[in-house]
């Protein structure tokens, strides 16, 4: 069964890619942002942002990452650099139509990334060099003391876990980088944009939060992982727009209202595993590969991590809580001793069996903290398996070896019955 | 041991919330996993090489100082920091000196102010000399250096011995021939590539170095007439390489030869090493 609508997100995708074609091609400037910096800037400025990891992804669904890294090689860039937050300068530094999804993007107005990982600063200092776009890059100071479960205290009482001089720092950098985007765009942010769109987007994660338990707690999972992704990711790239909102509702409702059908993906379900990492963007055949033995993906980071990676109260002052929200955003999913309880936390919530953990080596952030997060999961019972793979680089990618690795985690699972 | 332990690349030793204190910087010292490691199972394959042999020096206790800093700053300290907590918090780790994050933000002084006054209460109590100068002897190790009065291979060992807290003679050596070189790319911890290019020329800018911020190089290389440019990162790099064709353009622009060893590993061997710098 599918929802209808994850076919409304991809129409609401497309119809704003076409849009946003032709507003750039009437001179409006637009942003081109790293996932984990403050989106919200631009979305409370009405300047359009395009997120670098997802143009990534859509470079590799449409089967033109091998291309764009052959040649990146040949230019130079040796083949172990990141490739997920490289591929759309690979791709730009290409700049033929023909080899761009949808004809490709012309030069951006401005650039921003967090400096969360080591190499973001200098593929970004690459783009202002192709486009000549400013730069602005976020601090990304390291938090003294994690605690392993950080996404209680950062819903509410997020000043004394993250620490007033970490985030009197982003707070500083994000009005910085709002006074650049105003000068950008040519328009200042209008009075109290900020605060209503953050509340927007408490209510959106709200309700993705209420999806995501229901999807947890049906005695069967309803919808394939391939079906979560977008009714999550494409209103999360437009948060806190009057149709995000309004689709998380839809999803959230259709998701009820399949669970309260005893809709399933699988009759027979026997082996509930969770997807860990980011996206197997060139092959996401792969997610249901397992369903013949009634085993089926139940989980993937994206829809839980809207809630507890987004739910910021806000106290009066939206862009502190913003500043809450993104200054450890992605170490949160990768750094121990965060990602290993967390993953621990969602993978008993949603009756995991198998865990199949993607490591990237050419991606360092992403690969680091892959085996903490096994160990902390084993030790909770949950079984679990590492598959290397790229999650925009096919030309590593061994799918026989890595269903192999998965069927070997499927079968200890059920042996162990 | 020193009291204070500092890792990572670039940590400013001649910072004043250091000053006087006995410093060792051990960034690029190298431990190997001991039989029975509990820690290596849990350190990916592709992890930083520096940040590995940190985290083995913390298994075997070598690290036995007062405090050890990690400046976040360095690349890959982050997850240097993250793992030793995270492994002593696991019980893989012994107990050791505390370990403490010392983050810094260029031109935020305000935020900086404030994390060197947390650095200085972590530090309180110790003893304190007369400060050292710590970037002026670098300086001068790169003059001699500079002036072909220096080995590649001397001058990477008395480097690291000065971070180590050691002294450190300045004395020249008889005047290097052949091509000047210059050596860039991902920090090396062994002196093997710098042996095997001390053959092949006068290794006279060592941009790889401890102390070398990379802001300046094109400016550096003209004032250093550098005939040729060895790059190389370790096999593992992700981050040095973006800087690569940048250099080589600039190389291009100067005249300078530019060639790419690819990887090597940061530890070099003869065996890693070709016969000798490739020709065009």
């Amino acid at each position: 069964m599918r929802l209808t609508c994850t076919e409304e997100a991809a129409a609401y995708q497309r119809d704003w890619a076409q849009g946003l074609r032709a507003r750039l091609a009437g001179g409006e400037a637009y942003a081109f942002a790293n996932a984990d910096t403050p989106l919200e800037v631009f979305h409370a400025l009405g300047m359009p942002v395009v997120v670098n990891q997802w143009w990534s992804s859509v470079i590799a669904a449409k089967k033109l990452s091998a291309l764009h890294l052959e040649a990146s090689e040949a230019a130079g860039f040796h083949r172990k650099l990141a490739k997920y937050s490289a591929l759309p300068l690979f791709a730009a530094m290409d700049g033929r139509p023909e080899a761009q999804p949808w004809g490709g993007l012309p030069p951006p107005g401005l650039l921003v990334a967090r400096a969360s990982a080591d190499d973001h600063p200098l593929i970004f200092a690459e783009w202002a060099r192709l486009t000549g776009a400013p730069l602005r890059l976020l601090s990304a100071p390291g938090h003294p003391a994690p605690s392993p479960d950080w996404w209680t205290p950062l819903r509410e009482d997020w000043e004394a876990e993250v620490g007033s001089d970490r985030l009197d720092l982003m707070v500083r950098q994000i009005s910085e980088l709002t006074a650049l985007a105003e000068a950008v765009a040519g328009r200042v942010t209008p009075e109290g944009a900020l605060a209503a769109l953050m509340a927007r987007i408490d209510a959106q994660e709200r309700l993705f939060d209420e999806a995501a338990q229901i999807i947890a707690e049906a005695p069967r999972c309803p919808l394939r992982i391939a079906e979560m992704i977008p009714n999550v990711m494409i209103p999360q790239w437009h948060r806190g727009s009057d149709w995000a909102l309004a689709h998380a509702r839809r999803f959230r409702d259709e998701v009820a209202a399949l669970v309260a059908q005893g809709a399933c993906v699988l009759p027979d379900e026997r082996v509930r595993m969770m997807w860990t990492g980011a996206g197997l963007w060139f092959d996401t055949r792969f997610y249901s590969a397992f369903e013949d033995q009634g085993a089926v993906f139940a989980w993937s980071m994206y829809l839980p991590f809207a809630a507890d990676g987004y739910l910021r109260a806000d106290h009066g002052d939206p862009m502190r809580a913003l500043a809450a929200r993104v200054i450890d955003l992605n170490e949160h999913l990768h750094q121990p001793p965060w990602a290993g309880a967390w993953h621990v936390k969602e993978a008993l919530r949603a009756r995991i069996d198998l865990a199949v953990i993607i490591v990237p080596s050419s991606d360092r952030p992403s690969g680091y903290g892959t085996r903490f997060i096994a160990r902390a999961l084993e030790a909770a019972g949950v079984a679990s398996v590492l598959i290397e793979a790229d999650m925009v680089d096919p030309r590593g990618w061994d799918g026989a070896q890595a269903r192999a690795v998965v069927q070997a985690g499927i079968d200890r699972v059920t042996k162990g019955r | 041991m020193s009291q204070v332990q500092l890792f990572g690349h670039g940590v400013p030793m001649a910072a004043p919330v250091l000053a006087g204190l006995e410093l060792c910087d051990v960034t690029r010292r190298r431990w190997e996993a001991r039989p029975g490691s509990r820690i290596a199972g849990l350190l990916e394959p592709f992890l930083d090489p520096f940040v590995r042999s940190f985290l083995f020096g913390l298994e075997a206790g070598a690290l036995d100082g007062a405090v050890i800093v990690i400046w976040r700053q360095g690349a890959g300290a982050l997850h240097a920091y993250r793992y030793a907590v995270e492994l002593r918090r696991l019980g893989l780790l012994p107990e050791g000196p505390p370990l403490v994050l010392w983050n810094r933000v260029p031109g935020e002084d305000g935020f900086n102010a404030l994390q060197d006054r947390a650095l200085a209460a972590a530090l309180a109590g110790l003893p304190r000399g007369l400060p050292r100068d710590w970037d002026g002897e670098a300086r001068a190790l790169s003059d001699v250096q500079g002036a072909g009065r220096l080995g590649g291979a001397e001058a990477h060992r008395r480097r690291l011995a000065l971070r180590a807290g050691d002294a450190v003679s300045l004395s020249a050596q008889e005047p290097r021939p052949g091509p000047r070189l210059a050596l860039a790319g991902a920090p090396l911890g062994g002196c093997g590539l710098h042996r095997w290019l001390d053959a092949q020329g006068a290794l006279v800018l060592d941009l790889q170095a401890p102390e070398v911020e990379v802001g300046d190089v094109v400016a550096r290389l003209a004032a250093g007439r550098i005939d040729t440019l060895v790059w190389q990162v370790d096999p593992n790099d992700d981050l040095h390489g973006w800087r690569a064709p940048g250099l080589r353009r600039a190389c291009d622009g100067l005249g300078i030869r530019f060639v790419d060893l690819g990887f090597v590993p940061t530890w070099p061997e003869p065996a890693d090493l070709p016969k000798g710098l490739p020709c065009d």
